[in-house]
């Protein structure tokens, strides 16, 4: 998204509320209500949670593509 | 293995001056977009560095930008004048600067902070609103996407559910 593209956008959705405008963009706006009810502790506990799951499933799929030799896989 | 709260919480035990920004602040603040690093802005004096070697100088810390994993190192860091120290560690990256996009260096980030309570340690982080006039200053496509984000946080959190 350009700089004009943002402005075309805001302007366009000038009418809508700020949670209508962020639906209308393709916001999950119940992600955010979701974290609006955590604690900051929370938040970055979950966020950890999922950084180590992403690291982890990545690494499985290395190991996967070494391992059978498939090399359409995305590299490192 | 990542671990953003720990490296957060060792820079509030070293006594870092620092305020949480980009999107760990972000995130803190409401947002639903998850963030890999941490990232502060801080001051760079000579103090503030070495508090933040000692926070970290057992992570194995480096400098990921620069070629061959320059060692994070004390002498270096307090001699060099850095505008910016990015750094990989055993428990995930953390980014240092000296300067907010939008909004200036550290002391002008206090003024767009408040504090947040987290595992048990007070820190500063950027208001809802400091990171908004980051975020459009930085003009990149995935911040304006965040604007739109932030600023459906702003009024879920004026007009709570």
């Amino acid at each position: 998204m350009t700089i004009e593209e943002f402005e075309a956008f805001y302007e366009s959705t000038r009418h809508m509320s700020a949670v209508e405008r962020a639906e209308a963009f393709g916001i999950d706006i119940s992600l955010i209500d979701e974290n609006l009810r955590l604690t900051p502790t929370q938040k970055i506990r979950q966020n950890d949670i999922a950084l180590n799951q992403a690291e982890a499933l990545q690494a499985a799929l290395y190991r996967t593509r070494a391992q059978s030799g498939i090399h359409h896989l995305p590299t490192r | 293995m990542p671990n953003l709260e720990s490296i957060t919480c060792r820079l509030v035990e070293a006594k870092v001056e620092f305020v949480l920004c980009g999107g760990l602040a972000a995130f803190l603040q409401g947002s639903s977009i998850l963030t890999r690093d941490v990232d502060v802005v801080c001051d760079f004096g000579h103090e503030n560095i070495r508090r933040l070697f000692e926070a970290v100088k057992d992570l194995h810390p480096y400098h990921r930008m620069k070629p061959g994993r320059m060692p994070f190192a004390l002498g270096q860091a307090t001699s060099q004048p850095f505008q910016n120290i990015y750094l990989a560690t055993d428990w995930g990256q953390l980014d240092c600067l000296g300067h907010v996009k939008g909004i200036g260096g550290y002391g002008e980030c206090l003024k767009w902070s408040e504090p947040i309570e987290m595992a048990g340690f007070t820190m500063l982080t950027l208001t809802l609103e400091g990171i908004l006039l980051a975020k459009r200053a930085m003009g990149r496509p995935r911040d304006l996407q965040a604007v739109f984000e932030l600023e459906a946080v702003r009024e879920r959190k004026n007009n709570p559910l």
